[in-house]
């Protein structure tokens, strides 16, 4: 039993556990995690993620997250908020209740959006209630 | 097994980025298949993220669309075609969003929808349609040239620009068709007004000629019908007074030119009045169109088929003739009249 499985949605100080945790390590956790670099191109795409969407990483990684992958979070709610918290050098810790597309069904999930000032991962992580 | 994975992975992929939302619903509504763009859109919609039922989440911007579903029960029958969705009002510093909406009914069981987002269109769209009406509004209808309203705003611009202008600023024409009313009385309204058509269309010529006055850079002028036989030209950007009457005088012989209306070739003169000057204290753009328009009546009363340059005196003159007029009348119905030997 490792440390990973401790790892919660919720954890106030998840963000320098997931930049610490290997690739293989996300593939444990129960919600999703992709993570994107300062250009928003998808650079982690951890298992829970990939099979909830129907998506392996392959065709995931490499891709910009809100311009190809995921448009559905190009808005106001997600996107632009990476991008203000980016502009005033702040940093980003927000939950949000949200609707996502997973194999053409819509679900509510939460999402948080976390961003750090200097840091070159930012993430977001999917929570669905009540699934694993 | 890989293939066909990487088959159904590729259709997801797709499906995930198609530019248009797609969806599909059961007969009551219940949404059984969405794509991203479509969460996207009706999210607006669905504050707290209940993307269950169509009808529900489009309940506030399309009511009936439970009874139109219903009204089409055919296989293949189009329930609705770029619906027109207008979403509630926009977060501050946001433009209102519309969506299109188009829906049809595969089969019994099965609503097949497109969404897509208009509202870049619907403002294009709203923007034409006040532009087109701000000229009907500015447009003369029988001559598609400026109206009064059109002018008065020219002439009131030029005014404010004119304390500034060390040219002589403005020239206004007051143009008038000699003895109009017999060609209506004569030959009918219908050859009259195709008569102002030309009549228009001649002044409308002449001005575009960059040679009007002779110069390298002519006065920009603007040429409007204020109503019947009215017209006039307003001359932004004058340097001389002879300026102004040598082209008085040529569109005066411009438009004596014959004209020729369902077969009926007839001639006409114009009497033109010319108010010369900027800013005098007190002018307005009804003003300057009165000046021009009492010069005007000096030419017409002169004989017609020329012009006259305004000055003040004719505007005592019309103003004391009016006032004589005014006292004639009353002393006539009050038999104030009567005969001295």
């Amino acid at each position: 039993m490792s440390a990973v499985h401790t790892v919660q949605f919720d954890d106030p100080a998840v963000l320098p556990t997931l930049q610490r945790l290997t690739d293989a390590d996300l593939d444990l956790l129960d919600f999703g995690v992709i993570g994107i670099d300062g250009g928003t191109v998808v650079c982690r795409y951890n298992a829970w993620e990939s099979r909830m969407a129907g998506l392996s990483p392959q065709r995931v990684l490499g891709h910009p997250l809100f311009a190809v992958v995921a448009p559905c979070m190009n808005n106001a709610m997600v996107a632009r908020r990476f991008d203000a918290a980016a502009s005033a050098g702040q940093p980003l810790d927000l939950t949000i209740d949200y609707v996502l597309s997973l194999r053409m069904r819509p679900v509510k999930v939460k999402l948080r959006l976390l961003s750090q000032p200097g840091e070159a991962m930012h993430y977001v992580l999917v929570h669905r209630p009540n699934a694993g | 097994m890989p293939s066909e994975l990487a088959a159904s992975e590729a259709l997801i992929e797709f499906l995930y980025r198609a530019p248009i939302g797609l969806l599909q619903a059961r007969p009551d509504g219940e949404i059984v298949m969405i794509n991203p763009m479509s969460a996207q859109l009706l999210m607006p919609l669905a504050p707290d993220g209940d993307l269950v039922n169509l009808f529900d989440v489009l309940a506030p911007v399309a009511p009936g669309l439970r009874a139109q579903v219903a009204a089409h029960s055919d296989p293949g029958s189009r329930v609705c075609d770029s619906l027109r969705l207008l979403l509630g009002p926009p977060a501050p510093g946001e433009p209102p969003q519309t969506l299109a909406l188009s829906m049809v009914r595969l089969d019994e069981a099965t609503l097949m929808c497109s969404l897509s987002d208009v509202s870049h269109a619907v403002r294009e769209e709203q923007q034409r349609l006040a532009a087109q009406l701000r000229d009907l509004g500015r447009t003369d209808a029988l001559t598609g040239l400026p109206n009064r309203a059109a002018v008065r705003e020219h002439i009131a611009r030029a005014l404010d620009r004119a304390p500034a202008d060390p040219v002589l600023p403005l020239g206004v024409l007051f143009i008038n068709i000699d003895r109009f009313n017999e060609i209506n009385l004569a030959h009918g309204a219908a050859v009259g007004d195709s008569l102002l058509r030309q009549v228009a269309q001649r002044l409308a010529a002449a001005m575009r000629q960059g040679d009007a006055v002779g110069r390298a850079v002519p006065p920009a002028s603007t040429t409007a019908c204020l109503g019947g036989d009215e017209f006039v030209v307003v001359l932004d950007g004058l340097r001389a007074a002879e300026d102004g009457q040598r082209i008085a005088r040529r569109l005066g012989a411009v438009l004596a030119g014959p004209y020729t209306v369902n077969g009926l070739v007839l001639h006409l003169g114009v009497s033109v009045g010319l108010r010369l000057g900027g800013a005098a204290p007190g002018a307005d753009a009804d003003s300057v169109l009165q000046d021009a328009g009492i010069a005007m009546r000096e030419a017409k009363c002169a004989g017609g088929a020329r012009h006259a340059v305004f000055d003040p005196a004719m505007k005592l003159r019309a103003t004391y003739r009016s006032t004589v007029e005014a006292e004639l009348r009353q002393a006539l119905q009050r038999s104030e009249l009567y005969v001295v030997y």
